[in-house]
Order: structure tokens, then sequence, then C-alpha cells
């Protein structure tokens, strides 16, 4: 392998691999070595926050005496190395697009796919090295030599990434020898994302909310994961029986996932990639029937938008912060036991609730929700389409109702299981949804507005969009912002309808308020925006 | 020199080239001629290792190209029909890729680019990302890096497509100045003109298969100097009178 070529392949990959990172240097002018640089040094800043926010957490326990804790950790730290590596994956093997046109480039097969999977690596371990530190800290606290401590804890280390890494790869590149992945590529992958994630996210919060501390001994512990023990006992006796099934454990799977990966999926596998790479070649479907032909506007340009909807990464941000965030508001208020009911609460409630629903709703939708991306999805063809004899304001229209309609439907989904959870009354559910409606009504009118002024069209990778705007800061500034303030009217407007006399007065204040204000709104929405399209 | 023997790609059921056999000297300009889906794409892909073909040889300087790929790449520069590659990259970073792919060393590389880029006047778009480019600007990022490493063999897929007229004119005089070294440039058009040109040798391709291949002059004096479209036309068009063009355009009441 050539250094020279090696190096050149690292930093492209490195700018697949961190879409958002590079765009927001880019903006800053920094391009090549320079860029390059900040790239890698990003990678140097996220180890030691995470080194240093899990060393100090995890330097005060004493895991010599707490398993529970100690599996909790491992289990922790290898969901989150699976679900960044398999995001990591996409982005530098998929989503760049690039292994096609290295074929007619001197680089060596070998040296493409050892820079990506380097790249990769890189990626990952910055947030699973609190685990070295676990396992020396756990084997130090079982009075370890020291030096013996800190070998035993990279060598299970090493053995515990190289497992993550052959399961993700196992997972991805498997996927792509199926018929399933060569048709529904974007599908699939953005499918693949969403699970993991979820699975990532559910299984921190049921480790979380396994809280029954065992035992009653001196130290609290959590319960342990039983499948995750035996490499508790690699600390506790390194060279013992005891031990010998966690040692053993590792060494077998690997050897077995290695097998796996080395026999099934790398042969013809840098060419299922490149193929995956390139444009579909046999697109045509010889035997399946052909379609009516369609003259009817409307359900082509519905067939058109849903196909915009297959963009992975896309769908992973829509899930994170239209669907997992709310269930993990809801989870961790149900789970902590003082769990709200609403059961008895009586109907002067509704103007209370419906307010929340707008909250909701406000904290919902955001500039990463697919309403507030779905204009610039089109890419080329939405300025093709402005040449078309198409009315603008239809075509836009119709987008606003998909994008309308997805995101209204995830959002009911989202309050209806609240309802269960915090076993609400029927009015209040009808009047927290009908807020919730209408609030997404308001906040998509925002949003789409927004996407269409602030439209890219040539982007590359879907993160820059998400980017738009004030960036990341104002991302998280006014999610939080929604958060709180949205957070302080309702807890005030309940204050006043749970502990005073007022509750009709502050029902019809509330109610004519936020009627003024949606009116206003709406007229803006339609002088400032749909007019512009008659 | 480059020898084609017998190349066969198939896509399914489709042939997409069948047994083509020719043989290209180094030192000249080779130019492909066809209608659209004629099989030019196909043959250049496989010259640059892009296409595996189904079947048949290709050997460079004598090189087996299958027993030599990494090698035959390195004398091999290619720019594509559509320039959209490496997007993500600046014009400049994508030169640095190429650079390096082709191992030249800065200071090699230093004057060469610059004056590429100042020949392509692309001075002010180097800390661009691609996509920015319009589709000229792209074709032009991909000409500098193909001509970064001095290719022996450059292979260029309707090049001229694209470029404004003084950037067209500026890359016709640098494919005849590379050939004048005694390096090989071959290229695929549709710009008749541009074929008689530039073209040293021609090959026509019809649905695949090879219908001519010599040189403008010879294909000339065999169709008694007819101008070069008539004999294009005559040999991969289409045999009709002109009526198709009649119904589509001609007076509805006749
Ligand atoms: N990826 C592919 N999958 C299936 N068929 C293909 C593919 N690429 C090319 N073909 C077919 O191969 C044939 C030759 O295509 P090719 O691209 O070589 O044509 P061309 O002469 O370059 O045409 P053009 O002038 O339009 O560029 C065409 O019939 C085309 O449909
Ligand atoms: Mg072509």
């Amino acid at each position: 392998m050539n250094k020279q070529q090696l190096r050149a392949l690292m930093s492209v990959d490195l700018r697949l691999a961190n879409p958002q990172v590079t765009d927001r240097y880019r903006k800053k002018g920094k391009t090549g070595a320079a860029l390059t640089k900040k790239l890698t040094n990003q990678f140097v800043y996220n180890t030691i926050i995470f080194i240093l926010i899990y060393g100090f957490t995890m330097f005060m326990l004493d895991f010599s005496k707490m398993p529970g804790m100690f599996t909790f950790y491992v289990g922790l730290f290898v969901l989150l190395g699976i679900s960044q590596s398999i995001s990591s994956i996409y982005n530098v093997f998929f989503a760049g697009k690039d292994l096609a046109s290295y074929l007619p480039l001197p680089f060596r097969e070998k040296e493409i796919f050892f820079s990506k999977t380097l790249i990769v690596f890189l990626n990952v371990v910055p947030f699973t090295l609190p685990l070295l530190l676990l396992f020396f800290y756990t084997g130090w606290r079982f009075g370890i030599f020291i030096p013996l401590a800190i070998i035993l804890a990279i060598v299970v280390f090493l053995l515990i990434m190289a497992l993550v890494f052959l399961i993700c790869a196992l997972i991805v590149f498997g996927l792509t020898k199926t018929k399933l992945f060569q048709h529904h590529k974007n599908a699939v992958m953005s499918g693949l994302m969403a699970i993991t994630m979820i699975i990532a996210v559910a299984g921190i919060l049921l480790m979380n909310g396994s809280n029954n501390y065992a035992g009653a001994g001196a130290s609290f512990d959590r319960a342990p994961i039983t499948l995750l023990l035996p490499i508790y006992q690699i600390f506790k006796a390194p060279i013992s029986l005891a031990s010998g099934e966690g040692w053993l454990g590792l060494i077998a799977l690997l050897s077995l996932f290695a097998a796996l990966l080395k026999y099934q999926v790398l042969p013809n596998l840098s060419e299922q990639l490149t193929q995956v790479n390139t444009t579909e070649v046999n697109n045509a479907n010889p035997h399946k029937k052909a379609r009516r032909r369609q003259t009817k506007l409307v359900p082509i340009l519905d067939a058109y938008n849903r196909q915009l909807l297959k963009e992975p990464n896309l769908l992973l941000q829509v899930l994170s912060s239209s669907i997992m965030m709310p269930l993990i508001f809801i989870l961790t208020f149900a789970m902590n036991g003082s769990a709200f009911n609403f059961g008895q609460l009586p109907v002067k409630w509704f103007g209370v609730f419906f307010v929340g629903g707008l909250v909701f709703a406000a904290m919902t939708v955001n500039q990463t929700a697919l309403i507030a991306n779905l204009i610039s999805l089109d890419r080329e063809n939405f300025e093709f389409v402005r040449s078309l004899p198409i009315s603008m304001k239809q075509y836009l229209h119709r987008k606003f109702q998909l994008g309308f309609f997805f995101q209204v439907m995830i959002n009911i989904l989202m309050l209806l299981i609240a309802a269960i959870t915090f076993k609400m009354p029927l009015v209040l559910l009808a009047s927290l949804i009908v807020g919730v409606i209408w609030g997404t009504y308001l906040m998509c009118l925002h949003y789409f507005r927004r996407d269409y002024r602030l439209r890219i069209t040539n982007w590359t990778n879907i993160t820059q969009l998400f980017n738009r705007g004030g960036g990341n800061l104002a991302l998280v500034a006014t999610m939080f912002g929604s958060i709180i303030i949205g957070g302080v009217i309702v807890a005030a407007y309940a204050v006043v309808v749970g502990t005073t006399k007022l509750a009709l007065l502050a029902n019809v204040i509330a109610l004519s308020v936020v009627l003024i204000v949606s009116i206003w709104f709406w007229l803006r929405s339609q002088k400032k925006f749909w007019r512009l399209f008659d | 020199m480059i020898e084609i023997k017998d190349l066969c790609k198939n896509y399914g059921d489709k042939k997409a080239l069948q047994n083509l056999t020719l043989t290209i000297k180094s030192g000249e300009i080779f130019g492909f001629l066809g209608h659209n889906g004629a099989g030019k794409s196909t043959t250049l892909k496989s010259l640059v290792s892009i296409i595996e073909p189904t079947s048949g040889t290709i050997t460079v300087d004598g090189l087996d190209l299958k027993a030599n790929r990494q090698k035959i790449k390195e004398k091999i520069a290619y720019v594509p029909d559509t320039p959209d590659i490496f997007l993500q990259l600046t014009a400049g970073e994508y030169w640095d890729l190429l650079a390096a792919a082709y191992q030249l060393s800065e200071d090699d590389v230093a004057k060469r680019r610059h004056d590429l880029i100042e020949l392509f006047d692309m001075g002010a778009h180097v800390d661009e990302t691609m996509a920015s480019f319009s589709h000229g600007m792209r074709q032009k990022s991909i000409l500098i890096g193909a001509l970064l490493s001095d290719p022996d063999v450059w292979i260029l897929d309707e090049p001229l497509q694209g470029l404004d007229p003084q950037a067209a004119h500026d890359l016709k005089e640098l494919m005849k100045a590379h050939a004048a070294k005694g390096k090989t440039v071959i290229f695929s058009t549709h710009v008749l003109d541009t074929a008689q040109q530039l073209c040293d040798e021609l090959a026509i391709l019809k649905k695949g298969q090879l219908i001519y291949n010599g040189s403008v002059a010879d294909l000339r004096a065999q169709h008694d100097n007819q101008s070069l479209e008539d004999i294009y036309l005559g040999m991969a068009g289409r045999q009709d009178d002109g009526h198709l063009v009649d119904n589509i355009e001609g007076d509805e009441h006749e």
C-alpha cells in the first residue's frame, strides 16, 4: 500500500464520514489540508470529552463491588458503538457514492477499502474508549498489578471493539448481498439505521429502568446484565476457571463472526459495493406488468414525493426528533414511578391540554423535520418542475399536504401513547389532539416556507439541509427554547386553572390569544408565501 | 499501442458491444462516432476498467489489461461523460486526490497544475465544492485533474460537451499537442466537424458493431468526397426520406 495514496483516500473519507462538520468548516473557508486537520482534531476533541466525562464518573465507582454497574456500562458503550458504526459505515461506504469513481484511477482496491474501514473505526473509537478506562479501573480495583491491568484492559477492549465491528460489518455488508437491498437500497439502509437507533435507545432506557438495586450490600448496585457478566469475571480473576467462560466466549464469537465475514460476505464484496454505488444496471423488470399509464398529475406527484422520503439520514433524523425524543420523555415520566395520572382531571383543563398540544407540536417540528426539507429534497428537479406548465401552487400544495399529513400522524400517535400511559380522559385527549393538529399545521406552514426561502438544490449530503439558517446552535437553541418557554406557559396555565377559581376566565383568555395569534400567523403565511404562486 | 480484440459486452440480453476489434496507435488521436447507445461509452469504460467486458481482450503496450490493471491505470487518465463525481470535494481537493492517485510529488505537479488552472480559468474556484459548479466548470475541473499526470493515454468521453468556445478551442489544442508528444488520445464525440478536425483515425459504431475503421481522408475518398455528415448519416443513420420529421413538424393540412 502506498502512503501518499492512503493519505489522500483517508482525507476524502474523513469528509464523507462527517458531512455536517465538514460543511460547517467549509462555511468558515477551510479546505484542503487545513480542513483535514480540523476534522482529525474533531476526533481528538470527542475522545477527550468522552473520556473526561465518563472517566471521572467511573473513577468514583468501585467496580470490584458493582458487577451490575460494570455490565451496565459495557452494555451502554457497546450499543453506542454499534449504532455509531452502522451510521458511519453508511456515510463512508454508501452515501458518498465514490466507489465507482475510483475505478479508472490507479488506486488499489485494498487501499480504498482499508482507508474507509480505518475512518469508520476512527469515528467509533471516541465513543467506546471509556470502555478501556472502565476495564482498567475494574482490574485495578480488583487489585491487579497496574501494568498488567493496563495490558488486560487493552486486550479485552480490542477484543470487544473487534466484535462490535464484525457484527456491524456482517449486518451491513451481509445486507448488501441480498436482492432486497439491491432493489431498495435506500429503504433498507433507512430501516437498518432506524432499527439500530431504536435498539440502542431502547436498550439504554431498559438498562436504566431496571433500577431494582440488587442486594442489600454496602454499595448500591444495579441488577447485572447476565449476558455480560462473563466479561466481569475476566477482571475479577483473569486466569481462572471462572473467567474461562468470558475468554472462551469472546474468542469463540470473534472467530465465528470472522469466519462468516471471510467466507460469506467478503467474496465479491467490492464489486457489489461498486455496483450499489453506480446506478442500477438492470432497471427494467420484464416480469412486472406494465403499469397503466397515468396522466393524472396528483397521483404521479404523490408517488414521486414518496420516493423522496427514502433518504436514510433524513428518516433517521425524523425518527430521532419526532419519535424517539417524545418517547423518551413519556417513558422517563412513566418509569419514574411518580407517573402522572390524569384520570381524575375535570373538563375545565381542556384549555391547558389544547395549549399542551400546541407546545408539543412546536417541540417536534423543527428544521430537521420532513416538512422543513421537502422542497430541497427535490434537488435539481425542483428547478426543472418550475419550468413545466404545472401550477407551482398545486405542486407545492400537494407537497405540503403530504409533509403535514406525515408529521401530524406521527404526532398524534405519540400523544395517543402518552394518553394511554397517563390515563387521560377522553375530552382532554380530544382537546390535546386538536391542539397538536392545529399546532403542527402552523409549524408546518412556517418550516415549509423556510425551506423554500433557504432551499439548496445541489446538496451532497442531507445533513447540509439541517444546518441551514443558524446551523446546529440555532437548532439546539430553538429546541430548548420551545421546550422551556412551552413548559413555562403550560405550567403557568395549569397553576391558574388548578389552584384558582379563574379557570373559565383563563381558558377564555388563552383561547382568544391562541386564536388571534394563529389567524395572524395564517394570514401572514398566505400573503408571504402561498399568494406568490397565484 | 492499444489492441482491442473481440470485445463483447452484454447487459442481460442486450448486446451493447459485439466483437469489437481495433488497434489504436501511439501518437494518434482516435475518435469514436456513433448514434446514442451505439456503444462508444461502453468501449471507453472497458478501456479504463470501469466495465468488465463479457469477453474479449484489451492489451496496452503489449500488457494484458486484466492481468496488469494497476500498472495500466497509472498510464491512463479518463474524463467521464458526466462530470458529476466527487461533488463533496472542492476542486483543489479533487486535484490533490488525483495527484496522490498517480503518486505525483508536490514539486512535479505544482507548475503543471498552476498552468492548467490558468488555462481553464479556474483560479477563482479552487476552494469551492464541485457541487456548486456549473456543468462546464465541473468538466474543466476534471480535465485539469486528468492532465495533472501527463498521461500516456488520455481517454475522453464527449469532452467538448458544455464547454465554452474558448475552453473547447483550448481543449482541442491540448489534445493535438498531447498526441504530437507521441501520446495517445482517444475520445468520442457527436460533433462531426470536431472529428474531422482532430482525428487521425476514426471508428464508427452502430448498435454495438464496428462499421468503419480508418482515417477520415480514406473515408471521404471512398465516398466521392461527400461531406462527413452525409457519409456518416448514410452509414450509421436511419433510412428514411425525412418523413418522420414531417410527421411531427409538417403542415397539418397536408
Ligand atoms: N448500466 C447499463 N445497464 C444496462 N444497459 C446499459 C448500461 N450502460 C449502457 N447500456 C446499454 O448499452 C448500449 C450502449 O451504451 P453506450 O453508453 O455505450 O452508448 P454510447 O454510444 O455512449 O451512447 P451516447 O452517445 O448516448 O453516449 C446502450 O444500448 C445502452 O442502453
Ligand atoms: Mg456515451
